[in-house]
């Protein structure tokens, strides 16, 4: 459980807010940050009673980063009262990210979570399949293998066909 | 958490392939099924982008900015 102690840290930055936020990591040499930073503005902008967008620049902050394990940017938390309820590793859809803000308001519920890219689920089926039709003609232990990893890259397409197509960003 | 680049997957994944089909389709034997298996580290560390001895070791391969 992160802290929502308001007083601010020795560095006089604001800690993170009590209620409802959305912590945004991000990193200004990230491509993808830059790219969803004002997407996400937008979402909040269209929550008025929605939670706060907490920003967090992971080089200046480190150590907020790290005490939220955030390893990537861009990454999205939410957290209603300190518990963190959902999280988003990576550049995410408009949808995804709203269901995120949602998630900060609503009732609890199953942890929101990022949808691999598409490329790397069609990676996955197109492996699988491979192995499958070589394990056809050589061993069963290939197709076995094969049949899982084709449905590890199914499952992937599913979620990434249930998240709304992203927005061209500007 | 993803600590592999791009390449770095696409090549694990072929390599993995390889080894598995030459050593469940091709050698057979006991020493075939050895390849196999360890055929099946560098797959699975390729398709899902993460080796846990790059983790073990702090290293990466990507840009940080690069999830997934």
């Amino acid at each position: 459980m992160v802290p929502a102690d308001p007083t601010p840290g020795p560095d006089g930055r604001p800690p993170l807010p009590p209620g409802a936020v959305i912590v945004e990591a991000w990193g200004p040499w990230c491509t993808s940050c830059r790219a969803q930073r004002p997407r996400v503005a937008a979402i909040a902008g269209s929550r008025p009673d929605g939670p706060s967008v907490r920003s967090l620049q992971v080089d200046a902050e480190p150590e907020l980063a790290d005490a939220l394990g955030i390893r990537s940017v861009p990454t999205l938390i939410a957290l209603s009262d300190g518990v963190e309820v959902g999280r988003l590793v990576g550049a995410q859809a408009d949808g995804s990210i709203a269901e995120l803000f949602d998630r900060a308001t609503g009732p609890a519920g199953p942890p929101v979570r990022s949808a691999p890219p598409r490329a790397l689920a069609v990676l996955r089926l197109l492996t699988g399949l491979l192995l499958v039709a070589a394990g056809l003609v050589t061993t069963v232990v290939l197709a076995a293998v094969g049949a899982v990893v084709a449905g590890w890259g199914i499952i992937g397409l599913v979620r990434s066909a249930s998240t709304p197509t992203e927005t061209t960003p500007p | 958490m993803v600590n592999e680049a791009g390449w770095e997957r696409i090549a694990r994944t072929v390599l993995g392939v390889a080894l598995m089909i030459v050593g469940f389709g091709v050698m057979g034997g006991t020493a075939g099924t050895i390849v196999g298996i360890i055929g099946l580290v560098p797959l699975l560390t390729g398709l899902s982008g993460w080796c846990p001895l790059y983790t073990v070791f702090g290293f990466r391969t990507n840009k940080p900015g690069g999830a997934h």
